[in-house]
């Protein structure tokens, strides 16, 4: 029996010459990679019978037939040792090829050669005991026994389950757990599962919010800082545009003729194909997203709702959560408008009609010019209907500065007409404050260059119309000065009919 | 009182056993649901809905109103917008067979000859866009607009070619754009008719008066035609001998009898109805005051201009800004004698056509320019074109040698452009091939152009539908594909 010990031991030390000596980084030979393919098979062995081994250890506390028992769970141990040894070996060479999760591999191999370690342990117990008295352990050898079998049951689970996660994703497992439990787990919901949580999708670039993503995913674990296969990196924008050895992946704006595309697309058994056979291959979406996003340009920096979507991305991305991207107002969660106070504003020669079906939020305009003189009441109404007021239309109505001050209490106002209508400079100090005012219209109005200073810092305003106002075009160059993106409309202004042409 | 007792005398014959057993039947269950459901569904219950009252779209739109501006009769891009060079170089030559093979046109037979554009072309605002001599006022807004320059359609013949533009479908029968519109936003404006059409003096559309028609949608829809000149509407006055108070007596009592039949039959028609009288009654003090353009001031006469009390085209984009400025949903101006085939002088591209253009160039740039600077074209779409485009080829009819020219009506290729809230400006999209004829890029049916219009308005047109003969239809029928392309 010691013989079997040494030949063990010889095991062993093989394995950790090998741990030292197999290469991680470079092209793997075909062979090693033929090899690797065996571990699946070999993996389950250890698994069912160092299982076995110990429920035979924890029978033979009660049963009599315990002599019997001692000897089959020293048998299986010993075939247990030697096939986690062998699994460990062809692991070994199966995570050459590359394309696992590289931080789940690491605890996976880590755990695989404890149980190798722990259950060669076990067997030298069983098999030469005084080997360990003698030399490793003096007292209660037979508490660390039993801690070593403790640790290789644990260790033979964990590293089954991070050998799952390795195949089928991680996942796998809680994919059908009941909402209730997974809400405990503090896991999304079902129904959210695949769909991306973006913060503030309005803001995020297209290449961070889907193109990032599926690098990291499907990508990095091989081309990255750790370990940056063919000396190509796809973890940040810089590394992606420089390429490794073979180039850069990316030609912006052609994708059949960037390599990172080519091979996504090569037959699967190609020796070219990215990722590798075995590993997790990108879905269909998330190659024609990365066709999109290469054809458009590669850009890192254009913002997901400035990103031209083609109707098949546009699938795509509601599929992710990402159907529609909402800005502005519409980001913003409001409840729907009161039906009473409504009505209330209808009394009052205001009609408020909802901006759309679905939308919490109410245009509003004068039904008679002389209906919308300010009042308390009519104020009252208007401020509790405010966050759902966004268009307010006053033009031509006999609306004047009292009721500017009420409409500067509107936070989500974004079009507001106060064209030919008696409001002055004093009363444009209340705009100050509605920071999603897109649209303002004061033709026809007193407002002066005074009343266009209050406009400063409306940096969401895109259009203004001045015509017949008192403005002039130094008040209207300081006000393009504060707010560049903004049109200002001062009245006709055409170019005299071209001579050669009516004339004819 | 005459027609009260007419009125009761009818409904006393019509109310049966029949019906007081049926009454009480359901009558005693209404009651019952009623006072179950609470307050709120007897008070809606009371009052007959109004078809008119203004309905929030699908989706929050870009454009509240449309102005669409009808060149009836196909005007000729050839002349107007689409620059082609090599065309003039071929001017005079034979037409190739494979020009020909497997098409109809409307007159051309036999092998007609190429014929050069009709007019000189430059380059105009920041974008570039090519347009002719003949709309120099367009020139200066150019930047304003998307043209559309592959636009294609099914007929080639007007009034069906024209039905299909304003109902989506060639055959009468449907209802037309603005009534869709109407349908499915209602109106801003009680005193003024929600969807107003305003011809242009001359020759009416081909199709007639369904051009502007409800179909099967409640008449209420239907466009109102508004004219230039004399009483705005027709029968709108009131008769001599009737005073105002008489005249609203006599509608509210009509109205309450209709009512009362209303409840009793439910058609909806008679909505329709009551809701007309209501609107002719406001009208007669809203519509003189919207329709007289000689409150305008002189400058606005200068820039459209126009001439108060004539039927000029002119006069009527002036109507259509002053109208839309109140709250009006949609005004569809017609212009006609864009039918330049040159079998005579007043259809010739080198007569009649530059004439059109002349009484359509000023005002129409002018309307646009008017828009902006009132803040209106932040909301409002403007649309701009005929029924059909015009072949490369010289249609000469009778093969004498005539000094006018003219071409054939052309489905395959033509312009038209839009402008306005949600729309780019100072883009063309779609390519024609180097004569014309065919497009190469960029292809818009008809049904696209609707669909785009309806989603600007804020509609996804595959939802707004009315039932009718068993199916729900819509404007774009079974077709119809937004044009993102050109969507702001």
């Amino acid at each position: 029996m010691k013989n079997s010990v040494y030949i063990l031991g010889a095991g062993l030390a093989v394995l950790i010459i090998m741990l030292i000596a197999v290469p991680g980084g470079g092209r793997p030979s075909d062979f090693s990679l033929f090899l690797g393919r065996f571990h699946p098979l070999v993996v389950h062995l250890p698994i069912g019978i160092l299982l076995v081994a110990a429920l035979f250890e924890a029978l033979s506390r009660w049963t009599p037939m315990r002599d019997r028992i001692e000897t089959a769970t020293r048998i299986l141990l010993y075939a247990g040792a030697w096939s986690a040894l062998l699994a460990v070996a062809l692991g070994l060479y199966l995570a050459q090829g590359g394309g696992y999760d590289s931080r789940t591999l690491a605890w996976h191999k880590r755990l695989g050669i404890l149980v190798a370690l722990s259950s060669s342990l076990c067997y030298v117990y069983k098999a030469w005991p005084e080997l360990l008295q003698q030399r490793v352990i003096k007292t209660r050898e037979h508490a660390v026994y039993a801690t070593a079998v403790g640790v290789l049951i644990l260790a033979v689970a964990f590293t089954g389950h991070l050998g799952g996660q390795l195949t089928h994703g991680a996942g796998y497992l809680s994919r059908y757990l009941p909402d209730g439990l997974r809400q405990l787990a503090g896991l999304q919901k079902k129904a959210d599962l695949g769909k991306l949580q973006l913060e503030n999708p309005a803001e995020t670039t297209t290449y961070a919010a889907i193109i990032q993503p599926v690098l990291t995913t499907k990508c990095t674990s091989c081309h990255s800082e750790r370990r940056a296969r063919g000396g190509l990196r796809l973890d940040a924008p810089e590394h992606i545009m420089e390429g490794g050895d073979e180039g850069p992946p990316i030609v912006p704006g052609r994708a059949h003729e960037s390599e990172l595309i080519h091979r996504i697309w090569l037959p699967l058994v190609a020796d070219d194909h990215m990722p590798p056979e075995g590993s997790a291959q990108l879905s269909v979406a998330e190659a024609e997203l990365l066709r999109w996003w290469i054809d458009a340009g590669a850009s890192f920096e254009e913002f997901l709702p400035d990103a031209e979507m083609t109707p098949v991305v546009q699938t795509i991305l509601s599929g992710l959560g990402l159907g529609e991207i909402r800005t502005g107002i519409f980001a913003l969660s409001v409840s729907p408008p009161d039906s009473q106070d409504v009505a209330a504003l209808a009394q009052q020669g205001i009609a408020a009609t909802l901006l759309a079906e679905d939308e919490p939020y109410l245009q509003v305009r004068c039904t008679n010019p002389q209906s919308c003189a300010h009042s308390d009441e009519l104020e009252a109404t208007l401020r509790r209907l405010a966050p759902n007021i966004a268009w307010l239309d006053l033009g031509r109505s006999t609306a004047d500065d009292a009721f500017l001050e009420t409409i500067g209490a509107l936070p989500h106002l974004t079009r507001l007409h106060l064209q030919q209508t008696q409001v002055t400079d004093t009363g444009l100090e209340h705009l100050q404050s509605l920071e999603y005012l897109e649209y303002l219209n004061l033709y026809g109005t007193a407002v002066s260059d005074t009343g266009l200073a209050h406009l400063h810092n409306l940096s969401a305003l895109r259009s203004l119309y001045l015509w017949q106002t008192n403005v002039t075009e130094a008040g209207v160059a300081d006000l393009q000065a504060a707010v560049p993106d903004l049109y200002i409309n001062t009245g006709l202004s055409l170019e005299p009919v071209i001579a050669d042409s009516l004339a004819e | 009182m005459n027609l009260a007792r007419e009125a009761r005398d009818t409904q006393l014959s019509r109310v049966t056993r029949r019906h007081f057993l049926k009454s009480c039947g359901t009558g005693l269950g209404a009651i019952a649901f009623a006072s179950m459901a609470a307050g709120t569904a007897a008070a809606t219950a009371t009052a007959p809905p109004d078809p008119l009252a203004p309905r929030p779209p699908h989706f929050a739109p870009a454009a509240r109103r449309v102005i669409f501006l009808h060149m009836a009769g196909g005007p000729s891009p050839l002349e107007l917008f689409d620059y082609k060079p090599t065309l003039a170089r071929l001017d005079g030559e034979k037409c190739p067979d494979s020009l020909l093979e497997g098409k109809r046109f409307a007159f051309i037979r036999g092998v007609p000859r190429m014929l050069g554009p009709q007019a000189s072309f430059r380059q105009h605002g920041e974008s570039g866009a090519w347009v002719s001599n003949h709309m120099p006022h367009l020139a200066r807004v150019v930047d304003k607009v998307a043209f559309l320059k592959a636009m294609h359609t099914d007929e080639f013949n007007h009034a069906p070619a024209q039905l299909l533009v304003h109902s989506g479908s060639p055959r009468l029968g449907r209802p037309s754009m603005g009534s869709w519109v109407t349908y499915g936003l209602g109106t801003e404006n009680e005193n003024l008719p929600a969807f107003v059409v305003l011809l242009s003096g001359g020759a009416a559309p081909d199709a007639g008066a369904s051009v502007y028609g409800s179909g099967f949608l409640p008449t209420v829809y239907q466009g109102v035609q508004c004219r230039s000149k004399g009483d705005p509407v027709l029968f709108l006055s009131d008769p001599d001998g009737m005073s105002r108070d008489l005249r609203r007596k006599s509608i509210e009592t009509i109205n309450a009898i209709n009512r009362q039949q209303h409840e009793e039959i439910g058609d909806p028609e008679i909505l329709t109805r009551i809701a007309q009288y209501e609107m002719a009654f406001r009208m007669q003090t809203s519509v003189p005051e919207a329709m007289d353009i000689a409150r305008e001031p002189a400058y606005i006469h200068e820039m459209y201009g126009t001439e108060p009390g004539t039927t000029a085209f002119s006069n009527n984009c002036l109507l259509a800004r002053r109208l839309v400025e109140r709250g009006v949903r949609f005004v569809q101006l017609f212009h006609w004698g864009w039918d330049s085939h040159g079998a005579g002088e007043s259809e010739a591209l080198n007569a009649g056509f530059v004439d059109r253009c002349r009484e359509t160039d000023q005002p129409v740039a002018a309307l646009l320019e008017d828009l902006a600077q009132r803040g209106l074209l932040d909301d409002t779409l403007v649309i701009w074109g005929g029924e059909f485009g015009r072949t490369p080829m010289l249609e000469n009819r009778t093969g004498v040698d005539n000094p006018f020219v003219g071409r054939d009506h052309h489905s395959d290729v033509f312009t038209m452009w839009m402008a306005g809230s949600g729309v780019k400006g100072g883009i063309s999209h779609g390519e024609t091939d180097e004569i014309g004829y065919s497009a190469v890029s960029g292809r818009v049916h008809v049904h696209d152009l609707q669909a785009t219009i309806l989603h600007l308005l804020g509609f996804d047109h595959l939802r707004l539908t009315f039932p009718f003969q068993g199916r729900d239809y819509r404007l774009t029928d079974v077709h119809g594909h937004v044009v993102r392309d050109v969507l702001a």
